[in-house]
């Protein structure tokens, strides 16, 4: 009996010790955290998964690169629905995208806070480092700048997350988020890399972290902190920018778009920083964003590429631009896909401002083939040089009323937006705004057509240039769009919709040509005499006039109106030139992402948006006025989110924002 | 009965005979020993004389040799399953014994945790299942036989699906979000999540359910969910006996769902887009009455089908020399009543026990199992839209072309309409072309070494290794939806396909110490200490590619197709144990029970490794009191009281560590060039524990008429605190959720089994046993703060912002959540000022639809419970249950002659079912050209002004899609088994030289009496998780199974 006692005793003990090694057992599939940040290689990974945080849907992938900006004097959110959705102002405290997008920036800044905990673990070349703690500050302050200026004050947590059970972290002062964030981007501008380093827009450099101080810097001056101290330091920071002479405009507005789509970086250096998405999600990785698909013309064909449509222009911001500016037909398409459906291009009529949709980056530019139906490889601009010259522009009007140097900035924007060259001051121009169509003749257009020429003649000026859409159903038409507003139009210049007879032509079967108000299809091939066929029904007769040409219907005619439109801007009040620069934001910035927050911080949100309200129930067509309901719920609390609903339920620490309460 | 007389005769003359022959002295005795039924030698029957230490045991031939001396010695002869005996010896040398088998269950032998008991000594909850019952379901695993068997335990499966899992959850879900499932301890291999398929259901000897913190206990950290003991048969002493069972039978579906006629449905077309009906089916100048007394197509006729079912089983067992050994395997084939779909299993075991010498036993039992699970599963699960469900395209195809007398069949030539009509794909077509395939190898053995020693002490050394190797195949040709060219996710990614292997390796070594003494006349004590291991690894590994080019290879293909993933996982756990039980006997009245176990888990930070689980019980035996033996007609009255506490340890391996990682899908492109990203995807929690349930219970067991009536009733609270939740956590932490110890489940209920003999007699016998089981649960803390919980379903995505289930403080963890119904807007709640324009009346509650559909009549009406004159979210409440108040099982056996006939029912009452078909089948949907269930011809109209079902594009927003409308009371009584059997008589069975013969029809699932409307009740598309049950849309229908078997022994 003792000894089988012994025996258990001794059994017992020896395997309690080897228990303890037994039990011991160590992952096999992943890293924790103590035992990672140990290489400059894992440095990089973990700065890249900070990237990354701002690419998935509830950051630039969707809300915050589409859904969350519009709804405001610019664009609409064209989706006729009753849901709670941000665009609409009808959110509750529990709206799931709000809630997303709170979590994902802090998803990432946590990552970021971990990084930075982490960031003199390896032994490594002190300037990589420096690169990498510089670009983790900065994105880290980008995120509570987000955060910051989106919910006012928010739990600002600085180091790792480790224990779940710390969760109630109360609000920090608006004030002090932002002193942060000055604080970690003045930090990370004296460590990131120039771009002349990085080579790219994507990681972040020293000049972009200049330029987002110097939009930090205006916030803190507008709405709601109002410290108007900081338009010195916006000022200077703009400037620092200026003064770099790393980036310049792009002189061709829209290829900065389609230098986006495709996939490249602009050869200008004007996008500062932007976020990559990549691919069509069809292999492994899955990189691409939603916001492209959303934004885009609408169309569900895929070889252009499937596009939802769903922003809407203002009326308001169409005809904010002046004629002759190229900018309005590039950022609002002046054009909708053949019945959503198809590769055909149908302009819109003049008349018709409502129903075009935002068409800034296109995605038949794109790159990556085959095109997918969900996600889009365009990159999204968050600063670019032209925003830096607008910003130095605004500060400096605020300290010192108009300056020299502020209409500079200005007018250098406003320059390349008529076509004109940079630096050399400009007038005015006069050009074909807008050729419309006339109600009477039209008709025997070969519905395959689709597109066909327009001539410009006369009018005194040049280079300006036209083209009409054919409908493919009824062979007439429809609309005819100014593609160049050309130069120095006096009076106004005769239009010809298709093309017209010429003699001793040669002649394929198919073509249509105009003779006066007919137009004939050419039936049998041949060159053309010196008489030009003038019957209104039936074939000519080769004999007298070549090549066969059947009679066919009625030609289109249209008629061009010019207008003239100041370039560069000068002696102007104060108030007058803040007015202007606000409205050139919108020319200049609109879609991007930023209008909601200038109008916000202006403190002038509330009276824009009702003062659309107003206009889009006045002349908005019935087919669109759902989108006016947006505007009727916008109030006062929409400057802000709500605090998410389950952020509130499990950090007693917060209180929702007061007008949400 | 006839031939045992003779014996039974000569031993008692002999007996008489011999008392007088023999003085007292030391003498020696020999004698044989045989059963009473089988009239085969007994061996291992213990031969005590009575007072004494002084034993034998007999031989494998059933003698004996014991030497006796004093006065008037006893003997006493006992053997597991036979009543006790005992004879005086009066002078006696040759002492020949017929031992009578039990036919009071009480004395029957239960397997408990690391041991087994008399039913009479049980201090715990122990249910066991009844085995002859449960083997009359043709069914292929015990799963799914185990509905309404034992009280305290419901087994409801998914749906039909063969091979789907049954969800078994004993006493009420303790667990919010970890897994509720018991226990297995298959021949004493305590398992997690085994397949239970791959155990021959024809092989278990016994299945015992262990349901109270005294009985559980002793498992530890794995007990809380309650214990499921299986164990095997063992071969029998005796000559080779060879079993042959066989059974052939057919499935059929035992429902469909009734649809529109073509009249209806072009009539319904009509009215919700007479553009689309007009340009469709009234063309070439038909009108609506064409399309009267034309036969439609209904696709539910070609994808549901009678289907084959046959099971062969074969044994070899038998035992000599102290070697007891048996073979068997068995082969089951069942098709599943939808197209393609099916479950295969071949399946051995070999089970060998040797008796080396008087101390020492050893043993060993091994399985191998192959298990062959296809088809497509109609139930996707996920938040696909609700048209990429199989049946959805069986439900909504047209029931007739435009053309009316174009042939019906619906199916080759008709791929665009089910594409470009209803976004769905032909569904014969992906039945036979969508291949969902699992094979499973499924390896289990265990050996073990058993020492005596010291007379009353027991060793015992076991060892088992568990191999699970599951192959997943996945492919989509271009036959199927994901594969089709004409599809858009066929566009994109062509013929795709996957491969994915599982491996999952469980060892366990376990050393126990018994000593069990009878200390004397009244104390009788039983020690049991043991120290366990168990480890486990399982890793996956596998590859997924698109744009297959050659679709005829298969998956084998895959490698020439563009590699999409390649998935490579492992993990491991360990676990450490420390047990021990005391059971003491006091004047074999007062039974006392106390056990403890110490686990110590790897899945833990080294500070929270181990965790202590004590128990302890008392029972009273009333009936063995003196007072009570007065009352003749009570046979058996016991009382037990049990506490104890329990844990579960179901987080995932390594929860309490912060993972990085670096997902192959991610990363960030620089410069176009992807790198790689990490991301913190998980926040661990280094103070996690085990989740704690504590549990009380207190029974009774009543015998009345020497055993014929006997009831056992339990009642019993648990309370599961610590609870292991994925819990929310404030996203400004930078995570959603996190594992934690944190909120408390509380389940309480009663339990009573009632099992009867009703007539007993020579030609006639009817006995039946009755359970029902009432559980109530609630939820008594969330996370800090939260008190309530929304759960959304995903079957849909444009409900994957509205949740369905709430948990509730104070209210059971699950009960459906929305928008109470009230018919439908009448013309009675709108003003019409000017012809044909109604608007709503001042205080009618709205909700908001699109501005260019305004309410009309017939439109769908909710409750307005704040009374705003809004219906919105804030109108959303509590709108049904999902529990059922009770649910239990009634069997009934009866014989006549040579013939037996068991019917068993099962039955739930009081639960809820959400019938999510009913949102798209009843006027929901949005696609023009879908069929309706019959039902909805009677929608609202102007000339039909109901309240039932709401008029055509009346149904409201997607966000209010759940109501309280398709909310249905899911209480059933099923008939589930019926098994009419003849056995031939021993005359014509000699003849052919046969030891038995029996045929049987057998049926399962034969008849359900329910007002559900869907297929069937028992349902649930999300599984076994706890706070999404009881949900319906699109899942597999169940069958009824008619089987002829034979079962012949040689």
């Amino acid at each position: 009996m003792k000894r089988i006692i012994i025996s258990i005793i001794v059994l017992v003990s020896i395997s309690a010790t080897s228990c303890k090694k037994f039990l011991d057992t160590k992952p096999t599939d992943f890293a924790v955290p103590e035992q990672y940040y140990n290489t400059e290689q894992q440095l990089n990974e973990a700065l890249a998964g900070v990237y990354s945080s701002l690419t998935n849907g509830s950051a630039y992938g969707y809300n915050m690169g589409f859904l969350f900006p519009i709804g405001t004097d610019e664009g609409f959110y064209k989706l006729n629905t009753s849901s709670p959705i941000v665009p609409n102002y009808n959110i509750d405290i529990s709206d799931s995208r709000v809630n997303s997008t709170w979590n994902a920036l802090y998803n990432g800044i946590n990552l970021a806070n971990n990084l930075l905990a982490n960031i003199n673990k390896p032994a490594m070349d002190e300037n990589a480092r420096n690169a990498i703690k510089g670009e983790a500050l900065f994105l880290r302050a980008y995120m509570y700048f987000q955060l910051v200026s989106n919910w006012g004050d928010v739990p600002m947590l600085l180091t790792p997350t480790v224990d779940s059970r710390k969760v109630n972290n109360p609000a920090t002062p608006s004030k002090d988020i932002y002193a942060q964030i000055i604080k970690d981007m003045v930090e990370a501008k004296g460590l990131v890399n120039d771009y002349a380093v990085n080579g790219t827009p994507v990681h972040v450099c020293k000049t972009a972290v200049e330029g987002m101080l110097a939009r930090v810097c205006l916030k803190m001056a507008g709405e709601p902190l109002k410290d108007v101290s900081k338009y010195t330091d916006a000022r200077a920071w703009a400037d620092s920018v200026i003064q770099s002479h790393v980036h310049s405009l792009n002189p061709d507005y829209k290829q900065i778009f389609i230098n986006e789509s495709a996939d490249q970086f602009d050869p200008y250096k004007e996008v500062m920083w932007e976020i990559d998405f990549y691919g069509n999600n069809m292999g492994s990785e899955r990189l691409g964003g939603n916001w492209a698909i959303y934004m885009a013309v609408r169309n569900v064909d895929k070889s252009v590429g499937y596009a939802y449509g769903y922003l809407g222009a203002t009326a308001y911001l169409y005809n904010l631009y002046g004629a002759g500016d190229l900018r309005r037909d590039w950022a609002i398409a002046p054009f909708s896909y053949y019945q959503n459906n198809s590769p055909i291009k149908v302009f819109t009529p003049p008349t018709d401002i409502y129903t075009r949709c935002s068409g800034k980056w296109r995605r038949e530019y794109e790159t990556v083939f085959p095109l997918s139906v969900e996600v889009s490889p365009t990159n999204y601009p968050i600063i670019r040089y032209s925003d830096v010259l607008l910003m130095f522009a605004e500060a400096d009007n605020e300290i010192n009323g108009p300056t020299e140097e502020g209409y500079e900035a200005l007018n250098e924007i406003r320059r390349r937006a008529y076509g004109l060259p940079l630096t050399t001051p400009a007038a005015a121009v006069s050009v074909v705004s807008n050729i419309s169509l006339a109600a009477s003749g039209n008709s025997g257009y070969l519905k395959t057509a689709n597109t066909i020429p327009v001539t410009i003649t006369g009018g005194g000026g040049t280079d300006a240039a036209a083209s009409a859409s054919v409908s493919p159903s009824t062979g007439k038409v429809t609309a005819i769009s100014v593609i160049n507003p050309g130069t120095n139009y006096t009076s106004i210049p005769t239009i010809n919709i298709g093309t017209a007879w010429n003699a001793n032509t040669s002649y394929l079967t198919g073509t249509q040509v105009f003779n006066g108000k007919y137009l004939y299809t050419v039936t049998t091939a041949g060159t053309s005499t010196g008489t030009p066929p003038t019957q209104s029904t039936g074939a000519s007769d080769p004999a007298i006039t070549g090549a066969i040409f059947t009679y066919a219907g009625l030609t289109a005619t249209g008629t061009a109106s010019i207008g003239a439109s100041n370039v560069d801007i000068s002696g102007l009040s104060q108030d007058a030139l803040r007015d202007t620069i606000r409205s050139e934001r919108a020319r200049e910035l609109c879609f991007e992402g930023q209008r909601k927050f200038d109008l916000i911080r202006w403190g002038i949100f509330i009276p824009r948006m009702k003062e659309i309200e107003a206009n889009m129930t006045a002349t908005m067509p019935g087919s669109l006025k759902y989108a006016v309901s947006a505007y009727t719920n916008v109030s006062e609390k929409d400057q802000l989110f709500p605090i998410p609903l389950k952020e509130l339920t499990l950090n007693s620490a917060l209180k929702q924002n007061p007008l949400w309460q | 009965m006839k031939s045992k007389l003779p014996i039974v005769v000569c031993t008692f003359i002999c007996m008489v005979f011999m008392q007088h022959l023999f003085a007292q002295k030391t003498i020696s005795i020999t004698g044989h020993v045989i059963s009473s039924d089988k009239k085969t030698a007994l061996s291992a029957v213990s031969v005590e004389v009575k007072g004494t230490s002084n034993g034998v045991t007999t031989d494998n031939k059933g003698n004996y040799r014991i030497h006796v001396s004093g006065t008037n010695p006893v003997l006493v002869f006992s053997h597991i399953g036979y009543a006790l005996q005992e004879v005086r010896v009066d002078s006696r040398s040759v002492i020949n014994v017929t031992l009578a088998s039990n036919n009071t269950k009480l004395d029957e032998v239960v397997v408990v945790g690391y041991g087994q008991v008399k039913r009479r000594d049980l201090t715990g909850s122990v249910g066991s299942v009844n085995m002859g019952d449960l083997e009359k379901a043709p069914v292929k695993s015990f799963e799914d036989a185990l509905a309404g068997r034992v009280a305290g335990v419901t087994a409801s499966a998914d749906d039909g699906q063969p091979g789907a899992s049954v969800n078994i959850v004993i006493r009420g879900n303790n667990s919010l979000t970890q897994d509720n499932s018991p226990l297995y301890v298959v021949d004493g291999f305590p398992l997690e999540d085994p397949d239970n398929n791959a155990i021959n259901p024809e092989e278990i000897e016994s299945i015992e359910v262990l349901k109270d913190a005294s009985s559980t206990a002793i498992y530890g950290a794995r007990g809380a969910n309650g214990v499921i003991l299986i164990t095997t048969k063992k071969g029998k002493v005796g000559k080779p006996v060879i079993n042959f069972n066989s059974y052939y039978g057919f499935q059929q579906n035992n429902k469909t769902i009734p649809l529109m006629s073509p009249y209806e449905y072009v009539k319904y077309a009509e009215e919700r887009n007479p553009l689309y009906a007009d340009s469709t089916y009234l063309t070439d100048g038909k009108t609506l009455d064409d399309f009267r007394n034309v036969k439609g197509t209904n696709l539910q006729d070609s994808l549901l089908g009678r289907r084959p079912f046959q099971n062969y089983f074969l044994s070899l067992s038998g035992g000599s020399n102290g070697t007891r050994y048996t073979i068997s395997g068995s082969a089951f084939n069942q098709k599943g009543i939808i197209i393609g779909s099916g479950y295969d299993r071949y399946q051995g075991r070999v089970r060998l026990d040797q008796k080396v010498n008087d101390h020492l036993n050893v043993g060993i039992n091994t399985n191998y199992s192959n298990l062959n699970q296809y088809g497509t599963s109609p139930a996707l699960g996920g938040n696909g839209f609700y048209y990429g469900n199989l049946l959805y395209s069986v439900w909504a195809f047209r029931p007739i072309s435009g053309k009316i007398n174009e042939a019906q069949d619906g199916l080759e030539s008709d791929d665009a309409d089910f594409i470009n009509v209803l976004n769905g794909f032909n569904p014969i077509k992906t039945a036979k072309n969508e291949l969902r395939k699992k094979v499973s190898d499924i390896l289990s053995t265990n050996a073990y070494a058993e020492y005596s020693f010291a007379k009353y002490f027991k060793l015992r050394v076991t060892g088992g290794l568990n191999k699970v190797k599951v192959r997943t195949d996945a492919f989509d040709n271009s036959q199927t939806p994901r594969g089709s060219p004409l599809t858009q996710t066929g566009k994109d990614n062509g013929v795709s396909g996957s491969v994915i292997y599982n491996e999952a390796t469980t060892w366990l070594n376990e050393n126990t110490l018994t000593f069990d003494k009878k200390l004397n006349a009244s104390n009788q004590l039983n020690v049991l200490a043991g120290f366990t291991m168990q480890g486990t690894n399982v890793s996956s590994y596998g590859a997924a590619a698109n744009h297959i080019p050659n679709e005829d290879l298969g998956t084998s293909g895959i490698d020439e197709g563009v590699p999409i993933s390649i998935n490579s996982t492992s993990s491991n756990y360990t676990l450490a144990s420390f047990l021990g039980r005391v059971n003491y006997t006091f004047r074999s009245r007062y039974l006392f029970t106390a056990s403890f176990r110490a686990d110590g888990s790897s899945k833990f930070a080294p500070q929270n490794r181990w965790s202590y689980f004590p128990s302890g019980a008392i029972a009273w035996r009333i009936s063995d009191e003196n007072f009570m033996k007065q009352i003749k007609f009570i046979s058996n009255a016991k009382v037990r009281v049990s506490y104890g506490s329990t844990g579960n340890n179901r987080v995932p391996d390594y929860a309490y560590l912060s993972r990085i990682s670096i997902p192959a899908s991610g990363g960030y492109s620089y410069d176009n060039a992807p790198v790689n990203a990490s991301t913190i995807t998980t926040l661990g929690n280094v103070n996690l524990k085990w989740e704690t349930t504590t549990q009380s219970d207190v029974g009774l067991d009543l015998g009345v008429l020497q055993e014929r009536i006997s009831l056992v009733a339990d009642v019993y609270k648990k309370v599961t605190s610590n609870l292991l939740l994925n819990a929310s956590v404030p996203g400004s932490i930078g995570f959603n959720t996190a594992l934690k110890n944190i909120g408390k489940v509380q389940n309480e209920g009663l339990e009573l089994t009632l099992n009867t003999e009703n007539v007993k007699n020579k030609k006639f016998g009817w006995s039946s046993s009755f359970n029902i089981s009432f559980n109530r649960n609630k939820v008594l803390a969330l996370s800090d703060g939260e008190t309530m919980r929304l759960t959304t379903a995903s079957w849909n995505t444009l409900t994957t912002s509205n949740p369905l289930y709430i948990a509730q403080v104070g209210k059971p963890l699950a009960l459906f959540y929305g928008y109470i119904w009230e018919g439908n807007y009448q013309y009675s709640d709108f003003d019409q000022n000017t012809p044909g324009v109604y608007t709503l009346k001042k205080g009618v509650a709205s909700y908001p639809v699109t501005a260019s559909t305004p309410i009309q009549p017939g439109f769908i009406k909710y409750k307005d419970l704040n009374g705003d004159g809004v219906i919105n979210t804030a109108d959303a409440t509590t709108i049904g249950n999902p529990n059922p108040d009770f649910t239990g099982g009634f069997s009934n056996d009866f014989r006549y002659k040579n013939f037996d006939l068991n019917v068993f029912f099962d039955f739930s009452v009081g639960g809820d079912v959400f019938n999510a078909n009913r949102i798209i089948f009843e006027g929901g949907g949005y696609n023009n050209g879908q069929n309706m269930y019959a039902t909805y011809a009677n929608r609202w109209t102007p000339d039909n002004q109901n309240n039932t079902y709401f008029a055509s594009n009346g149904g409201g927003p997607n966000s209010m899609l759940y109501s309280s409308r398709v909310i249905e009371d899911g209480s059933y009584l099923k008939l589930k088994t019926v098994q009419l059997g003849y056995n031939f008589s021993s005359a014509i069975i000699k003849r052919i030289k046969l030891s038995n013969l029996r045929v049987y029809v057998s049926a399962q699932n034969l008849y359900t009496w329910t007002k559900y409307q869907g297929f069937d009740p028992e349902v649930s598309k999300f599984g076994s998780s706890a706070l999404q049950p009881a949900f319906d849309y699109s899942v597999y229908p169940y069958a009824t199974t008619v089987t002829f078997g034979l079962n012949v022994s040689f």
